[in-house]
């Protein structure tokens, strides 16, 4: 028995030695590395697809990838990156920027953006949300958008006629819907990566996509704010949105969405493909976000980049890589898979087209009562403050805790010392 | 006693089996009605793609033989030294045992994802990190102090006269403790194992923050695939997770003849 | 063979696992408490115990945790442990088609938490699970609604998850400790004319007393540290009515990535959970003088 149990351990010993000193790890150094975080199965193949053409277009030089899940990946990501494990491209989310260039992690791309001709119609401002300060960091791959879907058929059953245009119409279908048995209004988002809907409804009703004036104040403080805080409160309050949706996050809003528990959807052109798995594409319908007092909207306009990590010993191959998937043809394949607006605004004709389901982002690129709002990524406490501050305090004031305007007080005093400590770091 | 009995034990059941069961209805719900139907106690229709898509499709097949080399590795490693370790901690009077004890306890109130960024270093220092022997590792190293109460505990409830009078009859310590002691603490030890098997086999955190390649994933991690940001494939990682407990039960259903063979009539005195 | 050396000799390939793989790491992610410490720049700045001051000064969220983390390892290990017992002590008993039943019943244990977490989510949701409507029915509530985003019964969302996990482990410690009691025991106390429950209480309780005073021991540490389940369920909300310090920790340290103030924080759950280990090691010495 001992005998056997002392040649087990043994055993064991020569694996684990055989995987320390002779398993590479499928990975050759001479490599590049690129880590995608948005991961499904789906995208990780067109992923290798481009990549491919990449290695053929370079011989020599191979190209691994890493495909991290979405719900760990902001931990797992920084893990590697202690640990020294650091990929060379990185598919790096708007909020996580400002942490990762603080930490002096991220190559400076614009000696790159100067070199490389990009095609005209690029979006003008594609390097502007790239930047923190003067520099660029990270080149968008497409934007996600937000607009406004909704269950047609929910909408027909209820007799609404017309979708919401203005805010007060968004309230009044909100709470005619809900009379529906076991229907809601709005699908809200209260748990994480909810934040977008409170800033989307802060700054429509406050008139102004800012976040801070000249001194770095945030507009949080205008009674606009408190005002678009009441509305989505009274709309929880009243049971126009699911009860249970104080905590749901992603999944659980495009789930309750499309479980008929709820009619309205506050999401990205993204989101469609797992829609159009689960419901009759012909009862979904998007327009844009509704209209505040002032005549304007704001919907939030999200992106994800490529960037390069600054330790990367291959710097120059991987901005050749960034370069070629933001190519034309790759982007256009990307952003039509992945349902994004894409960085060349002449695709944005190709992949939104006129039907039902479209309208809400075409039109919300368009026509010029919407115009975008755009997170202050710049601060590198702007990913806690949306992941955790907001979400905790946004279910205090849906449940009555705290009111509307201590809640924007809250928010805007926090905004408001990260952006004078960033201004007094950028004098 | 006989009339109390038999409810309780459907009690447990029900209460055991209810979520699986619902699970198990999810797993064999085509997509479209998983929410269309409301609750039902059975689909109006089924299907078995969902096992298709994960038992041929995916690479599961690969995660639960990883899985299974993991789970089993550690459960038998992790016995082998609790048996050592533990006999240690209830026979021996020595200088540093209460401190020991307390150092082996306070291992255990440490919250896990402080310790993970440390590990993470460590294996990548004996270049482990992404390999299931780096997993076997920290597995072992994070069960063996529970592992090694336990075996104690089990030793304490052991007398220790049999063992000395086999040692004064000849035998070594060694010896003494398998012919005699071992055999006692049976029970103990199909615990330990089927504690730590089950323990590795369902453990996510490490396995996911330490492993990237898709040919040394655990289950537990190759299930996280089906979540993405949009959406849960449900009908499969149901399946999955039924798919999982079947080597679980079976592993069980050999280990319980440890647990439940009683002592043999007069090896013992109270 | 020298008398002191030898106990270490047993000790050692154990520890030099825990060594390498545990200590140093502990050590390590101890020592974080006394910087100011980023992970993804990796700088660490030496602040000395200014993070220690911070959570004295009104840390509102870590004294809700606490509170919490208090009801939320109680009640489960409370539920856990009495149904555990009763548990095995039917199972000693034995019955019918009990070969085929035990193994089923020690399946929850071996189910990923974060799945235990998503089912039960199924469970209490009000669009795809039953218990709803059970409690409706039950007149515990006035609508099926979902539990887990009622701010005061929430807890008992993961609480119920969490029992149905944890039974099976005191289960299966309590039937081995039974199953080595061995029977003349009980024959000899039944010719004294014992009756069962008096059995129970002088002879099974004290028996297996060792056992129950370490299960709950580990187990209540565990309890506490066990942050998975309430994130996939309820990510401690809604509004913190469900944050225990394991979950604050987790999120201080993977969303705030500020590993500093999560250490000092794992630091006071450590000590905490250090007083509860004592005093329960102070009445284990105690009971076996008593056996």
């Amino acid at each position: 028995m001992i005998r056997v149990a002392f040649s087990f351990v043994i055993v064991v010993l020569g694996f684990v030695a055989w995987q320390a000193f002779f398993d590479d790890k499928d990975r050759d150094p001479n490599n590049l590395l690129i880590v995608e975080v948005n991961t499904s199965a789906e995208r990780t193949g067109l992923l290798r697809a481009q990549l491919d053409r990449f290695e053929a277009d370079n011989p020599g030089l191979n190209v691994d990838v890493i495909s991290l899940s979405w719900g760990q990946a902001f931990e797992k990501l920084s893990m590697m990156v202690a640990g020294g494990q650091i990929p060379d491209v990185i598919e790096m989310p708007d909020f996580w920027l400002a942490r990762y260039v603080s930490a002096g992690q991220i190559a400076d791309m614009s000696d790159f953006v100067a070199n490389t001709r990009f095609d005209d119609d690029i979006e003008q401002d594609t390097f502007k949300y790239g930047s923190i300060g003067d520099k660029i960091y990270t080149i968008p791959y497409g934007y996600y958008l937000r607009a406004l879907l909704y269950n047609k058929k929910l909408f027909a059953r209820a007799g609404i006629e017309k979708p919401p245009l203005t805010m007060d119409e968004f309230y009044q279908t909100a709470a005619k819907i809900s009379e529906l048995p076991g229907v809601s209004g709005y699908c809200h988002h209260g748990g994480r990566g909810g934040a977008v809907f409170y800033y989307w409804i802060m700054t429509t009703m406050n008139g102004s996509n800012q976040f801070f004036d000249e001194e770095g104040n945030s507009t949080f403080y205008n009674q606009g704010a408190v005002d678009g805080l009441t509305l989505i409160r009274d709309i929880y309050k009243n049971g126009y949105a699911p009860q249970d949706s104080l905590n749901w996050g992603f999944n659980e809003t495009v789930s309750g969405f499309y479980s008929e528990a709820c009619a309205m959807l506050h999401q990205t052109p993204d989101a469609l493909n797992g829609l159009r798995q689960r419901m009759n594409e012909s009862d979904i319908a998007s327009i844009p976000m509704p209209l505040g007092p002032s005549g304007k909207s704001f919907p939030h306009l999200g992106y994800i980049g490529w960037s390069v990590f600054e330790q990367s010993p291959k710097k120059e191959a991987a901005f050749r890589l960034v370069e070629h998937l933001l190519k034309r043809e790759n982007h256009q394949e990307w952003a039509t898979r992945a349902g994004l607006v894409p960085i060349y605004s002449e695709l944005a004709g190709e992949i939104f087209d006129q039907s039902d389901v479209d309208e809400g982002w075409l039109k919300s690129t368009q026509d010029s009562r919407w115009d975008y709002m755009i997170n202050p990524n710049h601060l590198s406490d702007i990913a806690e403050f949306d992941s955790i501050q907001v979400v905790q305090s946004g279910q205090a004031m849906m449940l009555g805790e705290k009111t509307p305007e201590e809640t924007a007080k809250m928010w805007a005093d926090f905004l408001t010392a990260s952006q004078k400590r960033w201004l007094a770091d950028h004098e | 006693m006989k009339v109390i009995k038999y409810p309780f034990i459907i009690g447990f059941l029900t209460f055991t089996l209810f979520p699986v069961f619902w699970m198990f209805k999810i797993s064999i719900t085509p997509d479209r009605l998983l929410y269309s139907e409301g609750i039902v106690a059975w689909p109006s229709n089924t299907t078995w793609d969902h096992y298709y898509a994960v038992l041929i499709e995916g690479s599961f097949p690969d995660y639960f033989l990883n899985s299974f080399i993991v789970s089993i590795t550690t459960a038998a490693l992790v016995t082998i030294f609790a048996v050592l370790g533990g006999y240690a901690l209830s026979r021996f009077q020595f200088r540093g045992k209460i401190a020991l004890l307390i150092i082996l306890l306070l291992t255990q109130m440490f919250p896990i994802v402080m310790v993970i960024a440390p590990i993470y270093n460590v294996l990548t220092y004996i270049n482990l990190v992404d390999s299931i022997s780096g997993l076997i590792l920290v597995y072992t190293a994070f069960n063996l102090p529970f592992a090694c109460f336990l075996m104690q505990s089990f030793y304490d409830g052991t007398p220790m006269e049999l063992e000395e009078a086999a040692m004064i009859d000849g035998c070594t310590r060694m010896q003494a403790l398998e012919k005699i002691t071992l055999p006692l603490c049976l029970p103990g030890i199909g615990a330990t194992l089927g504690f730590v098997f089950t323990a590795a086999w369902s453990e996510l955190l490490f396995a996911l923050m330490f492993i990237s390649r898709q040919s040394q994933m655990t289950f537990p991690a190759g299930i996280m695939n089906f979540v993405t940001k949009f959406s849960v494939d449900w009908g499969q990682m149901a399946a999955a997770m039924i798919l999982a407990l079947i080597p679980v039960c079976i592993f069980f259903a050999y280990i319980q003849k440890f647990i439940v063979q009683g002592l043999t009539a007069g090896a013992l005195k109270g | 063979m020298n008398k002191s050396f030898e106990p270490w000799l047993y000790l050692a390939p154990m520890l030099l696992f825990i060594l390498l793989l545990v200590l140093v790491p502990l050590i390590t992610g101890i020592s974080y408490a006394f910087y100011n410490f980023d992970l993804i720049s990796g700088t660490r700045e030496f602040v000395g115990l200014d993070q220690f001051i911070r959570i004295l000064n009104e840390d509102e969220i870590f004294l809700t945790s606490l509170v919490n983390t208090l009801f939320w390892t109680s009640t489960s290990l409370f539920f856990q442990f009495t149904l555990g017992l009763a548990l095995a002590l039917l199972l000693n008993n034995g019955f019918r088609g009990i070969k085929l039943i035990q193994p089923v019943l020690f399946v929850p244990w071996a189910v990923p938490s974060f799945l235990i977490g998503l089912m039960w989510v199924w469970m209490f949701n009000p669009v795809t699970g039953p218990l709803p409507y059970l409690f409706e029915w039950l007149g515990l509530m006035d609508l099926p609604e979902n539990i887990l985003s009622d701010p005061d019964h929430a807890m008992w969302g993961p609480i119920t998850a969490n029992v149905w996990f944890g039974i099976p482990f005191f289960t299966i410690m309590l039937l081995a400790a039974l199953r080595s009691i061995p029977r003349e025991i009980y024959e000899a106390a039944s010719m004294d004319g014992v009756s069962g429950l008096q059995a129970f209480r002088h002879i099974t309780l004290p028996l297996i007393a060792p056992t129950i005073i370490i299960t709950l021991m580990i187990r209540a540490i565990w309890v506490a540290n066990f942050a998975e389940i309430i994130i996939v369920m309820t990510n401690g909300g809604p509004a913190n009515s469900t944050q225990i310090v394991a979950t604050y920790i987790y999120d201080t340290a993977y969303q705030k990535m500020d590993f500093g103030y999560a250490s000092v924080l794992s630091i006071a759950l450590l000590f905490m959970l250090m007083i509860y280990g004592f005093t329960l090691g102070h009445i284990r010495r105690k009971m076996k003088v008593y056996i």
